[in-house]
């Protein structure tokens, strides 16, 4: 699945980039990378865009960018 | 290398958005700062200067950057003033680096990618109270260590920890060591791609790109570097298929592999420097974020804040501006009769003195509003609300940044537009740029009121009349919307800008810092815009003065004379003695209003505002109109006093006038096919106001939206608003003068 698809609460693990999409490259340098994990914090009024906390701080994110990060969800505790 | 005492020291600041960059900058360099643009770009830099001990220090405020990657022009000149690419521009002697210090793994990639440059670094690590609030340590000293460079703990709000640095500053001017960060170890793959592209580059260009220039080529999504040195694009791309191929070959994504092999380094870096508290100190950050993103008491703080905002810059500023209107006509009367050539005593007094007065006129609503500004942007807000607005408007092309200039807008284009500063994604704040002036601002009010007032109002009622007014104000918006999402359906084709906005920690605003960014709203206001609306203040005052018939005043005379005499039943030399005795105050201010419209209508803009009027003719404009229309170019509440002029009111006459309501009313077509019937009709008084909402008759906000974005697009609004009010106006009186 991707991140786009993702839900309020989850966490995720990045398993891998879509490179080319745009978008892809600066999420990059903010720190999202294979291997992270990301939590769906806040998902705006109208259902987009979302906040995500990861390793390297808190980012919103339009779900249409988030399609590029190919996730598994982590099995809560 | 050293510098010597009498060469100043080049220093550049370079961080994250939201690291305290800019209030280290103010505390580094105090009030000495100089406001420009880099070249070729709107992008505002500030430089500044600190008096050290042992010589001169100059600073450069680099733009707030992630990455040194460049997507855009815009983001492109942080790598080329750090390589030195402008003349103007001497390159760094030393790079300022500020971070996070609470974030450090994310602000090494900034810090890593500085190590590439072959440039002297020193790393500040500022909000370090967050740092010792929640208990964290770092070991700065191995991290200076494993890093080779020295390493300042800061708190810039607080001014904290700048005197050490300020100490290291000044020793290097004594003669200290510049300090050279350890650079990254690129795989050889790498290296070979950047030799490359620089062989290549000079090759076609002649060109001679540094390592770490050939590395953005080689690495960013754009290579719009390439551009920048005049490398052919075909040429370029060519080498770049060539070069990415051999980092591919050593198994990386050519796109990946500098955040990969950054992060892998710092990882390194950072191993065993960093302990946390074993129960981590939670800040209420997380609690008041639920709270002001929730679906309902979120929108509710933001609708609240959002409408205190804007109540505060159209209200607040009210009484200043009255004030500030009032200094100026206090300085006109005193300055009025100083010189005694006539045309250089107008120059002074409805040119300068006016123009100067219509600059700081916008003073007031400015520094409210970045005072505002300041205070959202510090605590963190600014990113929630972003985030909030920004689903209602990304499917046309803006976005969730874009409400405060539009809702500025409302009450004047100029802070609104000065406020897209704050759209980091440049198409973005280009679209928001191009649709702010369709907002209704305040200056449109007064010719609403005055033509409700006297034509709906007196016909329908004041329900209709509200509802008028009201409407009026939607249109703007109503327009907006569709011609923003058609500027990035069919202009801006190119690829899909991404939104990924960084929600910073809230934190409490600094009262300086706040008062700083007013106060540096305003400098730029005045620095940027002032002289050029000024000038095109005394413009349009030539066009409006020239050419004078020295023979008018003697005709309009004797005209005035003729015309009393008929109506008083008196001979003409009894009211030329009352004439030259002053003693009939109305009839020496009849002679005046009579004469300031005849200068009017035979001015260069009276003699075009004629000639152009068969253009407004199907909008059902005479030419007084017209040339009101025109006259108000500079500023759409002119079309008023125009009015009052032409008139023969004078031009002290203001939308609530009994006087003018009754000559509009009064006016007749005095030739033509409708000659005898009634100018002003409720169709005509429709279509001058639609007009009017849809028309960009503001000169101040030409040069203002010329100044934030470029000449090209502040043609292409005036071009588009023109014909869209023009339209609109034909539209309207066509379609209503059937059924009213």
């Amino acid at each position: 699945m991707n991140l786009g698809e993702g839900e309020l609460g989850n966490t995720y693990t990045i398993r891998s980039i879509a490179c080319d999409a745009p978008g892809a490259q600066r999420m990059m340098h903010l720190g999202l990378l294979p291997g992270s994990s990301v939590k769906i914090v806040q998902v705006a009024p109208l259902g987009d865009p979302m906040t995500v906390e990861t390793e390297t701080g808190v980012l919103s994110l339009r779900r249409q960018d988030a399609r590029a990060l190919d996730v598994d969800p982590l099995d809560h505790p | 290398m050293t510098a010597a005492p009498s060469k100043p020291l080049q220093v550049a600041l370079i961080g994250n958005p939201n690291t305290g960059k800019t209030t280290l900058f103010n505390r580094l360099t105090g009030l000495r700062q100089r406001v420009g643009n880099f070249p070729g770009v709107t992008v505002e830099k500030v430089v500044g200067k600190w008096h050290a001990p042992n010589g001169v220090v100059e600073f450069l405020d680099l733009p707030g950057a992630y990455s040194l990657s460049a997507n855009s022009r815009d983001e492109a000149i942080v790598v080329e003033a750090l390589c030195g690419r402008f003349r103007d521009i001497p390159r760094p002697d030393l790079v300022l680096c500020v971070v996070d210090a609470s974030n450090l793994q994310r602000h090494l990639f900034l810090v890593s990618q500085l190590t590439d440059l072959d440039l002297p670094l020193i790393l500040i690590l500022n909000q370090w109270d967050v740092v010792e609030k929640k208990q964290i340590r770092i070991d700065l000293d191995q991290l200076a260590a494993r890093l080779e460079i020295p390493i300042f703990p800061t708190t810039a709000s607080k001014n904290r920890g700048i005197d050490a640095v300020k100490q290291a500053l000044d020793q290097i001017l004594t003669g200290g060591d510049l300090p050279h960060p350890k650079p990254i170890a690129w795989p050889v793959a790498i290296e070979s791609a950047t030799a490359l592209i620089q062989d290549r580059a000079r090759a076609d260009s002649g060109q001679d790109l540094q390592p770490a220039e050939a590395r953005r080529i080689l690495f960013d999504a754009q290579p719009v570097l390439a551009a920048e040195i005049g490398w052919n694009l075909d040429a370029c791309r060519s080498a770049l298929d060539q070069a990415r191929g051999l980092v591919q070959e050593a198994g990386f994504h050519p796109l990946a592999a500098e955040s990969l092999l950054h992060y892998q380094r710092i990882r390194g870096l950072l191993e065993g420097l960093i302990q946390h508290p074993a129960q981590p100190i939670r800040s209420g950050s997380e609690k008041l974020d639920h709270l002001l993103t929730h679906r309902v008491w979120g929108l509710l703080f933001f609708f609240t804040v959002m409408f205190l905002v804007f109540r505060s810059v159209y209200t607040w500023a009210g009484p200043i501006m009255d004030w500030i209107d009032g200094g100026t006509q206090w300085l006109q009367g005193v300055a009025d009769g100083m010189i005694s050539n006539p045309v250089l005593n107008s120059l002074l007094v409805d040119g300068v003195l006016a123009g100067v007065g219509s600059v700081i006129i916008f003073l007031p609503q400015i520094l409210i509003l970045f005072l505002f500004i300041a205070i959202l942007e510090d605590t963190g807000y600014m990113a929630r609300a972003a985030f909030l607005m920004d689903r209602l408007f990304s499917w046309c092309g803006l976005n969730g940044k874009s409400f405060v200039p539009m809702l500025t807008s409302y009450a004047c284009a100029i802070p609104g537009l000065m406020s897209t500063r704050t759209i980091e994604d440049p198409k973005a704040r280009l679209t928001t740029i191009l649709i702010s002036p369709l907002m209704s601002c305040s200056a449109r009010l007064p010719v609403y009121v005055l033509l409700i007032g006297t034509f709906v109002e007196p016909a329908y009622g004041p329900t209709v009349a509200a509802l008028c007014l009201f409407a009026f104000h939607l249109l703007g918006l109503a327009v907006a919307v569709p011609i923003a999402w058609a500027i990035n359906r069919f202009w801006f084709k190119t690829q899909r800008r991404p939104f990924v906005l960084e929600m910073p920690a809230y934190r409490r605003p600094r009262l300086r810092n706040s008062l700083w960014r007013m106060f540096a709203g305003g400098r730029s206001f005045l620095a940027r815009a002032g002289t050029m609306i000024l000038g095109l203040t005394v413009l349009l005052w030539f066009l409006s003065y020239f050419p004078r018939d020295p023979q008018a005043g003697e005709s309009v005379r004797a005209d005035v004379i003729a015309e009393i005499a008929t109506a008083q039943s008196m001979t003409e030399p009894e009211v030329e003695a009352v004439f030259d005795a002053g003693a009939n105050e109305a009839w020496t201010a009849l002679y005046e209003h009579r004469i300031d419209a005849h200068y009017l209508e035979n001015s260069y803009l009276g003699q075009f505002g004629r000639t152009v009027q068969p253009i407004f003719a199907p909008a059902g404009f005479d030419w007084k109109i017209t040339v009101g229309v025109l006259a108000s170019f500079p500023a759409r509440e002119v079309i008023i006093a125009t009015l009052g002029m032409l008139y023969h009111l004078g031009s002290d006459v203001d939308e609530e006038s009994t006087d003018l309501r009754e000559n509009l009313t009064r006016a007749l077509w005095e030739n033509g096919p409708r000659a005898g019937q009634p100018v002003f009709t409720i169709p005509v008084a429709l279509a001058i106001m639609v007009f009017f909402a849809l028309c960009m008759q503001c000169g101040a906000t030409l040069v203002t939206l010329a100044r934030e974005s470029h000449w090209k697009w502040s043609a292409l609004t005036f071009v588009y608003m023109t014909t869209l009010a023009w339209i609109g106006a034909v539209t309207t009186y066509q379609l209503t003068r059937l059924f009213l």
